[in-house]
């Protein structure tokens, strides 16, 4: 998501479309390495397995996966040198979403019909707040 | 702020019209350029593991169902993507790797 875009539930709508197209093909789910963004902040003093396992308690917000984790993805594990993103100190979150409704046996929808998800609108939110002067 | 941010940074009104569709050629480049915003990276620090526009190009090509873009319609931007791509593994013990050895580097 482009930063100035996000918490508007943009994303969240991105992940349904996927659910969606998991659903229709009958695949048995989903599998990500979600990148864990704000793990730098506190990198030099909490060891990654407790940062990850309070964001899955819900202890401490992580702007990417606490996100993934509230739309329904689990922790499976942890991926070392996952990617060269810094903020991660490199390191991937095995994340999965299985599909409920997955049948083995069942045959996927032969065609796909390209659904559009409009994304409700909110109030305009300023980017930057003046303070008045002595504030 | 990331220099790049200010050189793509569509009208963030707050009250614009945003769908979320499938994707298509035409939003390729778009899409790269929304990838790099996203992560904060500057167009200087290129590596291999980058989305590029080629490499979307392809994925739409493999897997057309897998990808989507979110649209600020009022200005044809792409300010939100996401890439699919189809594995053979279960996801009860789905193991993955790093992504550019998952993806061959995108």
């Amino acid at each position: 998501m482009h930063p100035a875009y996000r918490s508007r539930g943009v994303g969240g709508k991105l992940i349904e479309a996927r659910y969606d197209i998991v659903r229709a093909l009958n695949l048995r789910g989903m599998a990500a390495g979600s990148l864990i963004i704000d793990y730098h902040k506190v990198a030099d003093h909490i060891p990654v397995e407790k940062y990850v396992e309070d964001v899955v308690a819900g202890r401490r917000f992580d702007t990417n996966l606490s996100k993934q984790i509230r739309k329904g993805f689990q922790v499976h594990g942890l991926i070392p040198n996952y990617s060269t993103d810094e903020q991660s100190r490199g390191w991937g979150v095995e994340i999965v979403w299985e599909n409920p409704e997955y049948a083995p046996s069942h045959r996927p929808e032969r065609r796909i019909v390209p659904r559009r998800y409009p994304v409700p609108s909110r109030p305009s939110r300023p980017m930057f707040v003046l303070k008045p002067a002595g504030a | 702020m990331n220099v790049y941010l200010n050189e793509y940074l569509p009208s963030q009104s707050g009250d614009t019209t945003i769908i979320v569709i499938p994707s298509s050629l035409q939003y390729v480049d778009q899409m790269a350029k929304c990838h790099q915003v996203a992560y904060g990276y500057r167009p200087a620090e290129t590596s291999s593991e980058d989305l590029t526009a080629d490499k979307l190009a392809r994925h739409l090509e493999i897997f057309p169902e897998g990808q989507f873009i979110a649209l600020e319609v009022e200005t044809d931007t792409v300010i939100g993507m996401t890439s699919s791509m189809r594995l053979d593994i279960n996801p009860h013990r789905p193991s993955l790797r790093s992504w550019a050895e998952i993806t061959s580097d995108g």
